[in-house]
């Protein structure tokens, strides 16, 4: 919402990307930040279900387990990052929030070649991140998507279950690009 | 890399260099030449995927490389508190795989010696006999891309 158009920016060393980078199990996550709505702290009506905010429903799901990936015995999810892009929207819960950061696009790498399938479409790339690897996630699949990777028929139907409130709007924390310039 | 492969018998290298090693306890073999490093195993970073056994990726400084999971492809588990990482140069660039702690050996084995895989595997080139085992030769080149011709079709690799 309040990011939108601005998390792109060209600054004196060339085009660069903002983006929320989150961890969920054993996967560090980028977020283009045109494509978080917002942040929700995880109680009872957003650990599984649908949060309407603002109007808006995004469908809830364990962003590891939507990827397929298991759940570290350390992993403790703590929040929930709204998603949309094309207007589908999508909530995870997520580990941690690491932090908004900006990357300059020289340093996403592609993905190597060797992965030859689907998955080529839901990453826009890689790069180095912390003494990690950080997987930058494409948002028409991340908010858009039906099937995760670990839910081959779908993970919507199998946890609608709550709502949270469209009246706690003051629940959700917005994300603000300070410095950030528009690209033209 | 596999230039000449198809000359006559004859005008192949008499020997083939190999680099031995293990996953999960099992002896495996490539040829020297299509394994460009054995370095500690620096973990992996899971990347959610639907290409066979490429699942991952490995950081090692700068670089960053896919990690091809033999172990799966196996369905055996990797040994030891310490694994090694071995990087296969494949065709379309360089991968890691993740292997037993032991530490690799090199050694030449007699063209000769080398005989079609006594079970149809696309990935592996070779079988030889080494202390009275049978142990494959992969074809780390090509591994997971495509199936490799066989000897048994009388095309040289």
């Amino acid at each position: 919402m309040s990011l939108r158009g601005r998390a792109r920016s060209v600054l004196a060393t060339g085009a660069t990307e903002r983006m929320l980078i989150v961890t969920s199990g054993p996967i560090t996550l980028a977020m283009s930040a045109t494509a978080v709505d917002g942040l929700l702290p995880l109680d009872e009506t957003t650990a599984a279900g649908i949060a309407t905010v603002r109007g808006v429903s995004y469908p809830i799901s364990g962003l590891a387990e939507w990827l397929g990936l298991p759940l570290s015995d350390e992993a403790r999810e703590s929040r929930v990052v709204l998603c949309g892009s094309r207007g589908r929207h999508r909530g995870f819960r997520v580990d941690q929030v690491l932090g908004l950061t900006t990357v300059d696009l020289t340093q996403i790498r592609p993905l190597p070649p060797h992965f030859t399938g689907e998955e080529r479409t839901w990453y826009k790339g890689v790069f180095l991140y912390r003494d990690g690897v950080a997987l930058w996630a494409n948002p028409d699949w991340l908010a858009g998507s039906d099937v995760g990777v670990g839910f081959p028929r779908g993970p919507v139907a199998a946890t609608q279950s709550t709502e949270a409130p469209a009246s706690r709007p003051e629940a959700v924390v917005e994300l603000e690009v300070v410095h950030a310039e528009r690209t033209a | 890399m596999l230039k000449g492969q198809r000359k006559p018998v004859g005008e192949r290298a008499a020997a083939w260099p190999l680099l031995l090693f293990s996953i999960g306890g099992k002896r495996l073999a490539a040829r020297a030449t299509d394994v460009g490093g054995v370095r500690p195993w620096a973990g992996a970073v899971p990347v959610p995927s639907r290409t066979a056994f490429v699942n991952a990726l490995t950081r090692h400084g700068e670089e960053v490389l896919p990690v091809f999971d033999l172990a799966g492809l196996l369905q055996v588990q990797v040994q030891g508190a310490s694994p090694m990482c071995l990087i296969a140069k494949r065709q379309d660039g360089p991968m890691a795989i993740c292997i037993d702690a032991a530490i690799p050996q090199l050694m030449t084995v007699e063209f000769a010696a080398l005989y079609p895989p006594s079970q149809a595997d696309p990935n592996v080139l070779w079988e030889c006999r080494l202390d009275g085992q049978a142990v494959p030769i992969y074809a780390l080149a090509e591994l997971g891309i495509a199936p490799v011709q066989t000897c048994a079709t009388g095309v040289s690799r």
